[in-house]
C-alpha cells in the first residue's frame, strides 16, 4: 500500500499479550509496509506516549495484564493525543462499547482480517474528510506530552 | 517421496482439514499471508505458537477445574485466550468447543465445564496432529526443491 505521506511509512503500535495475535497482526502490517511497534500490555502503551513517541494509528486488544485496551485508550486520550487512530480489537464483542466509550475511533472483532487492516489504514491517510492527509509530524510533541515525558526506553520495542 | 507426490499428500491433508471444519477461512489468510509476503516459515510459526499456547491454556484449565472451589472467572478467561487464538488461526472447531465452554462458565457448572475441557482437548489434540503432518510435509517438499 503506498503511503499518501511522502516517504513516511505509517507507524502502528501494537498492544496484544496473546503471542499468535501478535505475530499476525505484525505480519499484515509489515506487508502494508507500516513501520509496527509491539508492546504487551496497556500500561507499555501509555508509557509509550508518555515518553513522547507517536504514532499514527494504534491496535489494542481488550483484556491485557497490568492495563486493559480501554483504560489504556481513556488514558491515551487524557494526555491529548486526539489524532492518533485507535482500533479496539477483540473476540469478545461485548468489547465494542467499552472501547467506544473510551475513545477508540473504531472496534474490530477477532480475527483481524488483512483487508479490515489495509482499509483502516487507508481511511486514516486520506483523513476523516476524504482529503490529502495532513502531514504527520512525528518529531513534534504537544505541551501535554513535554510535560510528562520520562527519559526512559521503551519496553521491547520491535521494529519490523 | 519424490516432491509432486508430497505436494498431493499435502494438498489433500489441508483438503480434508477444510472440509471437516478443523480449520476455516481465516487459517486461508494465514495461507495466502504467507504466499503473499513471500515468508515461507510464517503459518509454521504461528501454528507452533498456537499449539504451544493452547497446550499450556489447557493444562492450567485442567489444574483450575480439580480445585476443591472452582474459579471461574479465571476459566473462564483461559478458555476465553484460547478462543480467541483459536479464531485468529483459523482453528475452527476448537473456537467452537471454547464457545460452548464459555457458556458453561458463566453457568459455574462444574462437571459441564470438565467435559467441555475433554473435548476442547481432543478437538485440540486432533488438529495439533494434523499440522504436525503439514509441517513435516512442509518440510520433506522444501528438503527435495
Amino acid at each position: 500500500m503506498a503511503s499518501k505521506n511522502q516517504g513516511s511509512a505509517p507507524r502502528a503500535l501494537v498492544v496484544e499479550d496473546i503471542k499468535v495475535d501478535c505475530v499476525i497482526l505484525m505480519h499484515m502490517l509489515h506487508k502494508l509496509n507500516c513501520e509496527a511497534t509491539v508492546v504487551e500490555n496497556g500500561k507499555e502503551a501509555v508509557d509509550l506516549f508518555v515518553e513522547g513517541k507517536t504514532f499514527d494509528i494504534v491496535f489494542l486488544d481488550k483484556d491485557m495484564p497490568l492495563m486493559s485496551g480501554p483504560e489504556a485508550v481513556a488514558k491515551i486520550r487524557a494526555m491529548g493525543a486526539t489524532e492518533v487512530k485507535i482500533v479496539g480489537v477483540s473476540a469478545d464483542f461485548g468489547g465494542q462499547e467499552a472501547f467506544m466509550q473510551a475513545g477508540a475511533d473504531v472496534f474490530v472483532p477477532k480475527p483481524v482480517k488483512l483487508e479490515t487492516v489495509a482499509a483502516m489504514l487507508e481511511v486514516m491517510m486520506l483523513g476523516a474528510s476524504g482529503e490529502a492527509p495532513r502531514k504527520v509530524d512525528h518529531e513534534s510533541h504537544s505541551d501535554e506530552t513535554k510535560s510528562f515525558a520520562k527519559m526512559k526506553p521503551p519496553e521491547k520495542e520491535i521494529k519490523m | 517421496m519424490a516432491a509432486a507426490a508430497l505436494r498431493e499428500q499435502l494438498n489433500a491433508l489441508l483438503s480434508s482439514m477444510f472440509a471437516s471444519g478443523l480449520v476455516d477461512d481465516q487459517f486461508q489468510q494465514l495461507q495466502m499471508l504467507q504466499e503473499d509476503g513471500g515468508t515461507p516459515g510464517f503459518v509454521a510459526e504461528v501454528v507452533t505458537l498456537f499449539c504451544d499456547d493452547a497446550d499450556r491454556i489447557i493444562s492450567e484449565l485442567a489444574a483450575l477445574l480439580e480445585q476443591p472451589i472452582v474459579d471461574f472467572d479465571k476459566v473462564d478467561a483461559y478458555v476465553h485466550q484460547l478462543k480467541g487464538s483459536s479464531a485468529s488461526v483459523g482453528a475452527q472447531k476448537v473456537k467452537f468447543t471454547c464457545m460452548q465452554f464459555r457458556q458453561l462458565c458463566q453457568d459455574k457448572n462444574r462437571d459441564g465445564c470438565i467435559m467441555a475441557l475433554a473435548v476442547v482437548r481432543n478437538e485440540f489434540y486432533d488438529l495439533r496432529n494434523k499440522f504436525q503432518t503439514m509441517l513435516q510435509l512442509e518440510q520433506q517438499i522444501q528438503a527435495q526443491q
